[in-house]
């Protein structure tokens, strides 16, 4: 991965060859990521930066930035260290045993996985070292990106962290609901906007392993390019404002099933909502399109 | 300070595991979590302790973090980084979201909050095992105090840049250009090093 991989504000091919212009474009989009790393970007500048999403010179070059401003944090928290308190770190043991006895059947798959891919390694360890150089980094954008999702409007399908029907997947609710019975569990209703056509469905949401899944029969099949759905977790416990849960889209008003992946920790749901929006979905709702609905208690 | 911080973060535990902390987790060791939290646990709480402003807040920040690490702890790969960094990457990015979900600044000079830190074995090896740490301490002496202060208060005590305007009395603009020209330096100056350190004997 070279910096020159990085996208350049002129598309123009003379202007790209230009070893000037290069450099010129590199600093800008240096100091775009730098402040986007930093929180400090203006609307304009925002723009750019999610032309440049999605791009590999821009995962890199944000991997870059971020793990530098992590270790200067690290190494400032070092001058003043203080600890945990001895109260909170039980809590959090206990949290992780939880966590454990409870994870989802992609921690298990990953026990499965892990040899295969650490043998792999050993075999083209010289020719791979590269490769997985970039696809870490360009893993971490995604994760940084998506943590940054609050404060970022995304436009980029890269982003979306739901995912679209699969067989497979209702295959994987179905031992999900088997695996914890006593996940939450609410029925689609009609929205402040109903849809014109009936559909039906429910929601399932297990706190303690963080995850949960949608069902939708008869949801509207929708244009990407001109909307997308929008599932939103309603939690006072966590905060007034709802859970980003993802975007998505229906391509069938057969029955279809949504790995939900909420944003934050989900604490105590009291609702699941579902919104319409402009491809890429919002940071915060306007809510002036929501057909769905699916109350906790009313289930 | 930094002869202090090299002495403590520049010999990398030699005897280390060859199967990280983060890796049993991903693998699902339970065992594995609870030495993430007894050696990670202070650091994290360091970390947060500078945005938060609260001990409430600091609290669920801190465990928001740790659930973060359950569930991502399969992302890290020990040939890129250090689990340091990689948790300190992640405990930063939960302590902004909070921060722009409360649409709270932190307190500048704030009152720490938990006791001072004795030094332990667990602590004492994290801090030789956060290479990248010691590589940002001894590139931040080239940067120029202004730069060393407006990128202080930005990235540890997560302060604005119009909070660190008004602080620090000098222009938006200028706090702005400090704080991404430092930014810039540092990942250049760390990013020789780490090229160099990561091809050697591989590449």
């Amino acid at each position: 991965m070279s910096k020159n991989d990085l996208p350049l504000d002129d598309n123009s091919p003379e202007r790209d060859s230009n070893p000037i212009h290069q450099r010129s474009n590199e600093a800008s989009n240096s100091q775009l990521v730098a402040g986007y790393v930093l929180g400090d970007l203006e609307p304009d500048e925002l723009e750019r930066v999610e032309m440049m999403v999605g791009d590999a010179g821009f995962a890199d070059e944000l991997a870059r930035m971020e793990r530098t401003a992590s270790a200067v944090a690290t190494a400032l928290a070092h001058r003043n260290r203080y600890s945990m308190p001895n109260q909170l770190r039980d809590q959090i043991k206990r949290d992780a045993s939880r966590f454990h006895q409870r994870s989802d059947d992609a921690i298990r798959s990953k026990q499965v996985v892990a040899p295969e891919r650490e043998h792999s390694r050993d075999e083209n360890q010289h020719r791979s070292v590269y490769r997985e150089r970039l696809a870490w980094c360009v893993a971490v954008a995604a994760c940084v990106l998506a943590m940054l999702a609050i404060s970022v409007p995304r436009r980029d399908g890269s982003l979306q962290i739901a995912e679209t029907q699969s067989l497979s997947l209702a295959e994987e609710r179905t031992r999900w609901v088997q695996r914890f019975p006593s996940a939450v569990k609410a029925d689609w209703t009609d929205g402040t906007t109903p849809m014109s056509v009936p559909v039906s469905g429910d929601v399932v949401w297990d706190g303690s392993s963080q995850s949960g899944f949608m069902r939708f029969v008869g949801l509207p099949v929708n244009d990407p390019a001109e909307s997308q759905y929008q599932l939103w977790i309603v939690d006072p416990q966590r905060d007034d404002e709802p859970i980003d849960g993802g975007v998505f889209n229906s391509s069938s008003t057969d029955e279809i099933v949504i790995r939900i992946n909420a944003k934050l920790n989900v604490i105590e749901p009291q609702a699941f909502a579902i919104t319409i929006e402009k491809p890429g979905g919002v940071v915060v709702s306007t809510q002036e399109r929501l057909p769905l609905l699916a109350r906790v208690d009313a289930s | 300070m930094t002869e202090e911080v090299e002495s403590s973060f520049a010999t990398p535990s030699r005897d280390c595991e060859t199967v990280s902390i983060l890796q049993r987790v991903a693998a699902g060791d339970p065992v594995a979590m609870e030495h993430c939290v007894d050696r990670y646990g202070d650091l994290i709480w360091s970390l947060v302790n500078r945005f938060g402003p609260t001990r409430v807040d600091a609290d669920d920040v801190t465990q928001d973090v740790f659930v973060q690490l359950w569930q991502q702890a399969h992302r890290f790969d020990p040939a890129i980084a250090s689990e340091t960094t990689f948790i300190a990457m992640i405990a930063r990015r939960r302590c902004i979201d909070h921060q722009r979900r409360e649409g709270r600044q932190p307190v500048i000079h704030h009152q720490w909050e938990g006791s001072p830190a004795e030094p332990t074995f667990e602590s004492v090896e994290v801090l030789e095992q956060a290479d990248d740490a010691a590589k940002a301490e001894r590139c931040m002496e080239h940067l120029s105090e202004a730069q060393k202060q407006v990128l202080t208060l930005s990235i540890a005590d997560g302060c604005s840049h119009r909070v660190i305007a008004d602080h620090l009395a000098i222009p938006l603009g200028t706090v702005k250009s400090h704080a991404r020209r430092a930014l810039i330096q540092l990942r250049q100056c760390m990013g020789l090093q780490a090229d160099a350190d990561m091809s050697g004997g591989v590449v």
